[in-house]
């Protein structure tokens, strides 16, 4: 009888919880048990089944994360008079698009799980709905390979349901993955203001209570400049006018295995996220609105990195994936100045909307 | 700043909660229970008798039945293997759970189900002889059923027990006869 799909067991639930922790570190709350439902075992499936399937199941968290580091650069089209600066943090919620709730199973992607009842089925994604057991589907791992030598290339292993989602509609009013930034910007000449974002590396030992090897840091740049000033009779136009361009990038990383000095098993998730827009603003007594149109592209990539063992062999850096998007992108925000406090809303038009809020200290 | 940062994550983390269903898994595997049957023991008149102590959790759900809620049998199948020649006898063949796992005697459990006619030649394939289909819900004793996926849900092992006699000319070659429990075990997540 072969039971192998289960031996390493233990392993696999260091990996799922590395992973659990890592996500939330990225602003999503699970936990381990939660993940343990859809994501075990999955290297056992293979180092390209478990790829896939991760990929599939992740996209719209991800993705989700590189739309919101696309907010909170500006509240206002008037940068900084000279040397004027600003303290801002924001956070930001990316809607999930309901055709991201489910991802398609075909059975033609995957080497040993499969579908049995028909080529494909409809799966939820991690921002899926919470479905219980009889309605998830159940996918088969067979031995395709024929890892026991009985000459049985059909054997079913096991049959496991597929992963749920976390249903988080069902507690919240949207599905929505949050992104938090602190920034900072600078006046300085020119109608010119530079932005930085800057959370130096750190670990996740105050939210684990431990330092089990999570780290996460953050950098991102913006340059906004006042075009309204090269324009003919800008004096007579009642608005401010600018252009900004921004980057940011976001590293977190987990060691799966931190207790042993030996092991080379780690996570790395990466999210560089540009934006260029266009941006007007009209400010009325102490409110502002704001808005922007422009273009943006992000790149989210997520590995586990080292060597892991399986039945069939040891696997070395066998997950490795990414996503490229970019678009369109239109927002319209409001802020409110008292004295030195700044408050902030936007709502931005991409393809996962995103809500943001932002509260900040504004000086010139 | 790093704290404020962290204070947000925290949030996002403690504040999210599963939905109705909580979160659930179904796992399912199939048990072998396997008999190698000698050609003595069903020549003449006499009556094919075996007995198996198994503990499905042990054996195949170790890692889930701590979480598991319920077991299901899904399905109970037999294969016939390594029989050399031809033959045309059949048995009349009974499945019995003995939930004492009384090793000493292999015809005092309860009556899982009863075929006859099973032909005694090498299979293809499983067979099948129960499956939890509404349309086809087989022979098996509904009430052994839901007390074998009682004692699994438990951890007990049980004696499973074949008993068989034959119908037809003598056998002359050993043969293995395997049953195949197909299992789903229900897991809770979050608890």
């Amino acid at each position: 009888m072969i039971n192998f799909f289960f031996n390493e067991n233990q392993n696999m639930k260091n990996i799922l919880r590395s992973l659990v922790i890592f996500v939330s570190l990225l602003g999503v709350g699970l936990n381990e048990t939660k993940a343990q439902d859809g994501l075990g075992n999955l290297l056992e499936a293979g180092a390209a089944d478990a790829t896939t399937l991760l990929k599939h199941y992740m996209e719209p968290l991800f993705v989700g994360i590189g739309y919101g580091f696309q907010s909170g650069w500006y509240n206002t089209a008037k940068p900084h008079k000279f040397l004027g600066f600003d303290l801002t943090i924001t956070g930001s919620a990316s809607q999930v698009p309901s055709e991201k709730e489910f991802y398609t199973f075909l059975n033609s992607e995957f080497e040993n799980f499969y579908y049995a009842d028909a080529n494909s089925v409809e799966v939820p994604t991690l921002l899926g709905p919470n479905l219980g057991a009889d309605d998830l589907p159940q996918l088969s791992v067979r031995d395709f390979n024929d890892l026991d030598n009985d000459g049985d290339f059909q054997e079913e292993l096991v049959r496991i349901s597929a992963p749920t989602g976390l249903g988080l509609e069902e507690e919240f009013p949207i599905n929505a993955v949050p992104s938090p930034i602190i920034q900072v910007g600078v006046g300085l000449f020119k109608g010119t203001e530079l932005k930085v974002r800057f959370i130096p590396e750190s670990a996740a030992e105050s939210l684990v209570g431990r330092d089990e090897g999570y780290r996460f840091n953050m950098f991102g740049l913006g340059v906004m400049h006042d075009i309204k000033q090269w324009l003919p009779a800008d004096k007579l136009m009642p608005f401010d006018l600018s252009i900004f361009a921004g980057f940011t990038q976001f590293n977190a990383s987990a060691d799966l295995e931190p207790d042993d000095a030996a092991s080379d098993q780690k996570m790395d998730f990466e999210v560089n996220a540009m934006t260029i827009q266009g941006v007007i603003s009209k400010k009325l007594s102490f409110v502002t609105f704001y808005g922007g149109l422009g273009y943006v592209q992000s790149k989210v990539d997520f590995a586990m990195k080292g060597t892991y063992a399986t039945e069939s062999g040891n696997l070395v850096d066998p997950i490795k994936f990414g996503y490229d998007e970019s678009g369109f992108r239109g927002n319209l925000g409001l802020r409110l100045k008292l004295l030195f406090l700044t408050l902030s809303g936007e709502y931005a038009f991409q393809e996962y909307n995103t809500y943001s809020v932002s509260v900040g200290f504004a000086f010139n | 700043m790093k704290k404020i940062f962290l204070l947000f994550i925290a949030f996002s983390i403690f504040a999210v909660s599963c939905g109705e269903a909580g979160f659930e898994s179904d796992i399912s595997k199939t048990s072998e229970v396997e008999y190698n049957i000698s050609v003595a023991d069903v020549s003449g008149t006499s009556m094919l008798s075996e007995a198996q102590s198994f503990d499905f959790a042990d054996a195949d759900f170790s890692e889930y039945v701590a979480d598991a809620k319920k077991f299901t049998l899904d399905k109970l199948e037999y294969e016939i293997s390594g029989l050399t020649g031809t033959s045309t006898a059949t048995l009349n063949l009974e499945v019995r759970i003995d939930f004492q796992n009384n090793t000493g005697s292999s015809t005092d459990g309860d009556a899982l189900l009863t075929m006859t006619g099973v032909t005694v030649a090498n299979t293809t394939g499983p067979v099948l002889l129960y499956n939890t289909d509404a349309t086809n819900p087989g022979l098996a004793n509904a009430s052994v059923v839901v007390a074998l996926e009682q004692a699994i849900l438990s951890g007990q092992a049980v004696e499973i027990e074949v008993t068989a006699s034959k119908i037809g000319p003598d056998l002359t070659e050993d043969f293995v006869f395997k049953l195949l429990f197909d299992l789903t075990a229900r897991v809770q997540l979050d608890d």
